[in-house]
């Protein structure tokens, strides 16, 4: 089985300041924060690489172990994958359909 | 009770029959009370959001908070729950509950601040442009509403409150940070744009074009947090956060 090969929605609104990414999903109605870190690993995930070289790359750009960065990018995207930020997810039965119960909700990704 | 006929006659159209637990109260002096030495206050509940000499301004407010009732059902503009003070030529952004605390200060203290300090607690932002803009009125009120209050108490001919009568760009917004062990501090915009959401009253209903436009007001602004102090405090600190750029 190939390696998955991370990519984000594409029907998502990003936004990035200050090298954070402010996220606005349609479909959920609810807003996500990134902080500098998460940032970087989500907008590196464009579909054209496995878990494994996207970690090296990073790992290569901020010459920290391979294997640390590994674990951290696999957090992130565990997130991603639960904020329903990438293409490809699961989605529940308990997850809302439609723009969300009407109240803004901001989620924040720690990396 | 002067006042009072203005109320009347002004909202006449939306008053309603039998009784309502009243959200808002407007305190005027009478006439025997020194009324050019005492303010005019109108409160939200228990909580006093303007507190003015000018009965004007005090009218502006009330309207302002009466429109702001129909905001969360809007999608002619981006209402957020903040408030535009100035000081020397800078415009900022404070959330709008703060606004009411700061106001707790003496006239004398805010005028030696040199700030003027918001006139409501919300502002009102054109997507398009990221400006902050004159809410578009949707309330029907006689059209010389304002002119006759001339006639029932002290006008000073200009606001001693910030009121936006025309589009603005915004130079500068604060957060209450209540982590914050400093007086002030640089905040960056990605987390700034997360929290005016939050407080954005129609962001559901206007979805990515609240996104966009908030990040139209927010990309040229410096941000920064403010650690939770008495409003004498908070007050020099937002001065010294503008002036400190």
């Amino acid at each position: 089985m190939p390696a998955m090969k991370p990519r984000i929605r594409q029907d998502l609104t990003v936004v990035e300041l200050d090298g954070e990414a402010v996220i606005y999903d349609d479909e959920s109605g609810e807003l996500h924060h990134l902080n500098p870190t998460a940032t970087v690993v989500f907008t590196l995930c464009d579909g054209t690489a496995t878990v494994k070289e996207l970690s090296a790359d990073i790992a290569d750009a901020f010459s920290q172990p391979a294997d640390e960065v590994e674990k951290q990018v696999r957090t992130l995207l565990r997130e991603f994958r639960n904020a329903n930020l990438l293409e490809g997810n699961m989605v529940s039965s308990a997850a809302p359909k439609g723009k969300g119960n009407g109240k803004a909700k901001v989620k924040k990704a720690r990396g | 009770m002067e006042f009072c006929g203005w109320l009347d006659r002004t909202f006449r159209r939306y008053r309603v029959a039998g009784e309502e637990y009243p959200r808002y109260s407007v305190l005027i002096p009478g006439a025997g009370e020194s009324s050019g030495k005492q303010f005019n206050i109108l409160y939200k509940q228990t909580s006093a959001l303007v507190r003015t000499m000018d009965l004007n301004t005090l009218a502006r407010a009330l309207l302002a908070e009466m429109e702001s009732l129909s905001f969360r059902d809007r999608d002619d503009a981006i209402y957020t729950e903040v408030g535009m003070l100035t000081t020397n030529g800078t415009r900022a952004l404070v959330p709008g509950r703060f606004t009411s605390f700061l106001g707790r200060l003496g006239r004398r203290q805010i005028e030696r601040s040199g700030v003027s300090l918001p006139g409501t607690m919300y502002v009102t932002i054109d997507p398009n442009s990221g400006r902050v803009v004159p809410a578009p009125p949707s309330l029907k009120i006689p059209k010389d509403a304002f002119d006759r209050l001339a006639e029932i108490g002290p006008t000073n001919g200009s606001s001693d409150r910030v009121f936006v009568d025309e589009p603005s760009p915004v130079d500068v917004v604060f957060w209450v940070d209540n982590m914050s062990e400093v007086p002030f501090h640089p905040l960056s915009r990605g987390f700034v744009l997360s929290r005016l959401w939050t407080w954005t009253v129609n962001a559901p209903k206007l979805g990515r074009t609240a996104i966009e436009g908030l990040t139209r007001l927010v990309e040229p602004t410096r941000c920064y947090g403010l650690e939770i102090s008495d409003s004498r405090q908070m007050l020099e600190n937002i001065v010294a956060a503008i002036k400190s750029a």
